[in-house]
């Protein structure tokens, strides 16, 4: 017999129209032969077939309907109308995963992916200075000295210095508001340059707002910039915020700036900035005695165009180390008295060091029950289709004897035309 | 409409409801279908085998027949049509269509149908 299939799998993809074509074509064959047809006069009249079914651009597409979008709808919705506990259960299951998964991924992203809010934010570095291998006792900080000596002489970088007060009680004598108490920022005047950020109203802070005496202790804080936010509460977003005074702790200060809306350093809840002094390690207190200060706070550094971190890094440790040594200071707050050490690493990297394992590894859970959830409903529809694989099988022959018996009850109708 | 397009019309009417009523008694495969309108009109109806399938897979698409493949001890594959409910529906209306078809025809005519 003729082989009719390869004509039709040259035009049909799907492979169960090419059997069931090619299965009436080797009948159509047969019976041909049957009725006393040459083989030629049979194979002729089975192609003649053939070409009418593969020109036929329904046949031909047949994959596509079946493969097709409205056609998994379909059966998706005759589906859950015909089980609906069984799509529920699969829903449930692949939505709880998927939701998870989609959840997780958003923390992740935002917490470890997100770029960092800043113009070029690949250029800010965190500074850390270590002694021996060992950070200070507040982790991921510099000293005065290194901060000092890299600063003034520094080629590769712009570096600034940050610090939190904490929750400093702030009363707005004016308004007769009562007094709340708020998270203050610190921040030198350079921060504004190593961030690209400047206030929305009003000015930055300048090297004469965190001046530092020849002697004596630092002098109290006279100025100070809003976040947007309080900016909004308190002033209701009006300009004549600009040069009203505010009391925060003991000190009366002049509201000379407010930062853009969103802008948060080093965190979200920090609702106003003070300028922040650096003192020199060998200092003159007001009796004319010598004394010895370290101060230990954040730093963040900009790489100028065309330097790396390691190149930063190897610049601030030269720098470092012509600092004047703060003998014993140094052991107390490091635990060794060794020379100190610049590490210069991207900023992203630094402030995510501690929550990106756990959320690496939360990430890599959710996947996991995202994994487990498809298993289960993959596992969910074999047992099903192994079980109605069965029952097809029952059904296909029950369907066929129940046909076959009512065929032969059944009286041939005829259908003539007059 | 011209005297060709009705005729287009009317083939493609008719195959329908003959495949729908051949199945309304059983399940069938394709070529079985064919041979039946082939044998049961003794030639009267000049049926086009080469509109079968498109006519099948039509009428499956629309959900009015639903194919399966049966497989039994000692014979091959085939592949079996049977009628949905919807196709059920869609029969019975389709004969009232020409059944008042044929009275028109009848009554204007004196075309009888059998």
């Amino acid at each position: 017999m003729p082989d009719f299939r390869a004509r039709l799998r040259s035009r049909i993809d799907d492979a169960d129209v090419v059997e069931e074509l090619a299965q009436h074509a080797e009948q159509a064959f047969e019976s041909a032969r049957a009725d006393g047809l040459s083989e030629e006069a049979a194979n002729a009249h089975a192609q003649r077939l053939l070409a009418a079914w593969c020109a036929s651009r329904r046949v031909a597409s047949r994959r596509a309907a079946l493969a097709g979008l409205p056609q998994d709808v379909r059966y998706a919705v005759r589906l859950l109308r015909r089980e609906p506990f069984y799509a529920a259960i699969a829903i449930l299951t692949m939505a709880l995963g998927i939701g998870a998964t989609t959840t997780l991924f958003s923390v992740a992203y935002g917490v470890l992916m997100k770029p960092l809010p800043w113009p070029e934010a690949d250029r800010v570095m965190r500074v850390t200075e270590t002694r021996k291998g060992q950070q200070a006792r507040l982790r991921g900080t510099i000293s005065n000295g290194p901060y000092l000596a890299w600063r003034d002489a520094a080629s590769t970088v712009t570096l600034a210095g940050y610090g939190v007060v904490g929750n400093a009680m702030t009363i707005l004598p004016k308004q007769g508001i009562e007094p709340v108490r708020l998270q203050i920022g610190r921040m030198t005047s350079s921060l504004f340059d190593v961030l690209e950020t400047r206030p929305v109203r009003g000015r930055a802070f300048v090297p004469d707002d965190e001046h530092v005496p020849a002697s004596g202790p630092f002098p109290a804080p006279k100025v100070v910039i809003l976040s947007y936010g309080l900016w909004q509460d308190w002033f209701g977003g009006r300009d004549e915020a600009i040069g009203s005074a505010i009391r925060i702790d003991d000190s009366l200060v002049t509201i000379i700036g407010v930062m853009p809306r969103g802008f948060g350093f080093p965190d979200r809840g920090v609702r106003a900035w003070l300028p922040m002094p650096v003192g020199p390690v060998n200092g003159i207190d007001s009796t004319g005695r010598p004394f010895q200060t370290m101060q230990i706070f954040g730093a963040l550094a900009r790489l100028k165009p065309g330097y790396t971190p390691a190149q930063a890094a190897a610049e601030g440790t030269a720098r470092a180390r012509t600092a004047p040594d703060p003998g014993y200071t140094a052991v107390a707050m490091f635990g060794s008295g060794a020379a100190p050490d610049i590490l210069v690493t991207p900023a992203a990297d630094a402030m995510t060091a501690d929550v990106r394992p756990a959320i690496v590894l939360l990430l890599a859970a959710v996947a996991l029950l995202l994994v487990t959830a498809t298993a289960n409903v993959g596992s969910l529809q074999l047992a099903r289709a192994t079980t109605s694989g069965r029952a097809a099988d029952a059904s296909s022959a029950s369907w066929l004897s129940k046909a076959a018996s009512s065929a032969s009850r059944a009286a041939p109708r005829a259908w003539r035309c007059p | 409409m011209g005297i060709s397009a009705l005729e287009r019309e009317l083939k493609r009417g008719s195959t329908e409801v003959l495949i729908l009523a051949l199945l309304e008694q059983k399940p069938r495969h394709g070529y079985e279908i064919g041979r039946l309108i082939d044998e049961r009109s003794e030639g009267a109806i000049s049926f086009h085998i080469a509109s079968l399938y498109p006519t099948l897979y039509r009428l499956e698409d629309k959900q009015l027949i639903e194919g399966r493949w049966v497989e039994r001890a000692g014979q091959r594959r085939r592949r079996y049509y049977r009628l949905t409910p919807d196709g059920r529906r869609a029969l019975a209306k389709q004969r009232g269509i020409w059944d008042q078809f044929f009275g028109a025809l009848d009554r204007v005519a004196r075309i009888r149908h059998a």
